[in-house]
């Protein structure tokens, strides 16, 4: 009964069996502080109900706060029990549930006041995680985060080291990379943290509050130190990477970390032993934690490791939710672009094609009106010709002559395919447009057929849209050329002045690159022809072209071509 | 003396050039559609340079043009339209000139005298 009742207490099934094996004795006591039963060494005082409050003046707390949850107090010295006064003991107090009444649980020796540290432990890392999660969900961003981090390892009311650091993993790279840290770099700058410190009362939960209201501008000097730091982590020797790559959580002693291999870090941190914690997030692993007594040298235990894995595992929860959360919202950003693109691009196209059927009948009326023009121009110039300025029509025909000018004029404005008045000229790299052009999987365009290749960036000036416009026009062409499985290699290759994106096919067909060129002809169709006309007046109007080439094997290429842009 | 062809189904452009180069010393044949351009240039190995207009029934400027490097690669052929559009005509850049109609024929002309004097 007794372990029954402890256990719907506690809810833990570890402290039932604890309380089994090291009982000394129990006893009840009613709503008034009365004794109403006991066991074992609380055997002889029962009857004696006044000596219960002296002996454990926790009672009365109970007595009054019947809703507390029960604790594990640590006898004094005067408390009396029947047994050998040399025995340790412990008491714990809390509600009977369901009724008015106390439970009192006395337990003896060594081996009850061990679990109860034990469990101070766990209750004090559980509170420390308790503060830091509140915070963590308060942070607004990763920087934020790593301090409550660090400040959780570091303060004296958390877990107490000297100076702890945070290296964090590289999206791109393979490495830790040194993020944030936190702590005196000597022991004059301890002394004066320190002091600081003891002048005024800071709790855990104000030092986290801070650390999220500052936003210093001035990294402190430990900051300094490990921003340049980068372990590799394909080096599965090195132990950092190790305990980051196996998971493990290791304390690593001066002598190890003055090897060759480390110098660099320990150069900059100085001498060790140091604790190192992997980061390792509900799926992927965010990077490592270090921590040292650098200023105090107090030995870093065991029992110091395990309670810094744990932290560390709720701060690493933390930090991966965070990254995930920011690369989520950045992806969120890039499809809101993309998304903005195909609408833009989408107008545009539209916008093109409107454009085309005006531009063929102005082209057509053009026609109608320029042939005519230029016999009346042309026969007048001829009659000019043959008339001297004395002659009474000189000055007429001379009249004739300007007006047709005039109207020739008129009407190349009025044929201009584009009308550019709008346009946007940025600075952008062209393999960058041209992934992005693929990316925006528009109809028409197989993109999984593409592959883009190019070694460095290089710059072009162009209204990214029209560019656009212009690739996915030859784009839509190609896959209609290419209907089998076969890739088709955009290599996108500079020349002197000049950088072309290539068509070629991957094994080496030259039918897509003959077609391709095919399309630029108005015979073979006046629709497609006109709307690859639309791309080429684009490029040119960048200074670019469209056409066809041969390299050095013999092997032909599509190109679309423009001058690369740099800044004078 | 260089023989010039004109190719168009303009009467008046037709009569309009004869006029100019004829003025300028040069012998000028007429013909009205392509495929009457390509019998006489079959036949005739005097022609030394094309005027050469696009839009015409039957068989256009292009396919006159891409005939014409099918059988006589090295003659002159400027490519005269009242359309700028076929500039962009990969076929086009077989021509050795596109020039759009104008009634100031000074580019044309040079044009003629440039690729003559080749």
């Amino acid at each position: 009964m007794l372990g029954q009742v402890f256990y719907n207490n506690t809810g833990q099934n570890d402290i039932l069996t604890i309380a089994n094996a090291s009982v000394a004795g129990y006893f009840i006591l009613n709503g008034n502080g009365h004794l109403c039963q006991s066991s074992g060494l609380v055997d002889d005082i029962h009857g004696n109900d006044n000596s219960m409050l002296d002996r454990f003046p926790m009672i009365q707390y109970h007595l009054h706060n019947p809703n507390a949850s029960g604790a594990f107090y640590r006898l004094s010295d005067k408390t009396f029990l029947s047994g050998s006064d040399e025995d340790q003991k412990s008491v714990y107090i809390g509600s009977l549930p369901h009724e008015d009444k106390l439970l009192g649980i006395v337990f003896k020796g060594i081996l009850l006041n061990v679990e109860v540290e034990h469990m101070k432990s766990e209750i004090f890392i559980l509170s420390l995680i308790t503060q830091a999660l509140r915070a963590f969900n308060r942070a607004n961003d990763l920087e934020n985060i790593l301090k409550i981090v660090l400040i959780g390892v570091t303060a004296g009311s958390g877990l107490g080291f000297n100076r702890a650091f945070v290296l964090l993993t590289q999206d791109e790279q393979n490495c830790l990379k040194g993020a944030l840290a936190n702590g005196p770099s000597s022991p004059e700058e301890a002394g004066h943290i320190w002091q600081k410190l003891s002048s005024g009362e800071l709790t855990l939960e104000k030092m986290f509050e801070e650390s999220l209201r500052k936003n210093e501008k001035e990294k402190p000097l430990l900051e300094n130190i490990i921003e340049d730091l980068v372990i590799p982590l394909d080096n599965k020797d090195n132990i950092f990477a190790r305990s980051a790559l196996e998971n493990k959580s290791m304390i690593i002693n001066e002598m190890t970390l003055a090897g060759s291999e480390y110098s660099e870090l320990h150069s900059k941190i100085g001498p060790g032993p140091i604790a190192v914690v992997p980061l390792v997030g509900n799926e992927y692993l965010q990077g490592v934690l270090i921590a040292d007594n650098f200023i105090t040298c107090k030995e870093i235990t065991e029992n110091d490791l395990y309670l810094l894995e744990i932290f560390a595992k709720y701060a690493s929860d933390s930090i991966e939710k965070f990254r995930l959360y920011k690369r989520l919202a950045k992806k969120v950003e890039a499809l809101k672009e993309a998304n903005r693109m195909i609408i833009s691009n989408r107008e545009n196209v539209i916008k093109a094609e409107k454009l085309s059927v005006l531009a063929d009948m102005a082209e057509q009326v053009a026609h109608e009106i320029r042939n005519p023009l230029t016999v009346v121009g042309g026969f007048t110039k001829l009659m000019l010709k043959k008339t001297t300025a004395e002659d009474e029509n000189y000055e007429d025909l001379k009249m004739i002559i300007d007006q047709v000018s005039r109207i020739e004029q008129a009407l190349e404005k009025f044929t201009s395919l584009m009308n550019y008045q709008n346009k946007d000229d940025r600075v952008c790299d062209l393999g960058e447009l041209v992934k992005s052009t693929l990316a925006m999987n528009l109809p028409g365009i197989d993109f999984s057929k593409f592959e883009v290749q190019y070694e460095r960036p290089v710059m072009i000036k162009i209204d990214p849209d029209l560019f656009r416009q212009a690739l996915f026009i030859v784009l839509k062409r190609a896959t209609a050329i290419q209907q089998n499985q076969e890739h088709i290699l955009l290599s996108i290759e500079r020349f002197n002045d000049k950088i072309s994106v290539n068509f070629k096919s991957i094994s080496h067909d030259s039918s897509l690159v003959n077609d391709l060129y095919d399309s630029f002809s108005s015979w073979q169709s006046h629709k497609k022809f006109k709307e690859l006309s639309t791309s080429i007046e684009i490029l040119k109007f960048y200074g670019g072209n469209i056409g066809l080439k041969a390299s050095s094997n013999e092997e032909s290429s599509f190109y679309l071509e423009l001058p690369v842009y740099e800044e004078v | 003396m260089s023989t010039i062809l004109v190719v168009d189904d303009e009467p008046a452009i037709r009569k309009l050039y004869q006029k100019e180069f004829i003025d300028d010393g040069h012998n000028v044949v007429l013909v009205e559609n392509g495929i009457k351009a390509m019998s006489i240039i079959e036949q005739d190995n005097d022609i030394d340079l094309v005027i050469l207009d696009i839009k015409m029934e039957e068989m256009d400027g292009l396919e006159v043009l891409d005939a014409i490097r099918n059988k006589r690669k090295g003659l002159r052929v400027i490519l005269n339209s009242a359309y700028s559009t076929y500039k962009n005509d990969f076929t086009s850049w077989l021509a050795d000139a596109y020039l759009v109609k104008s009634h100031d024929l000074t580019e044309l002309k040079d044009k003629v005298e440039e690729l003559l004097t080749v």
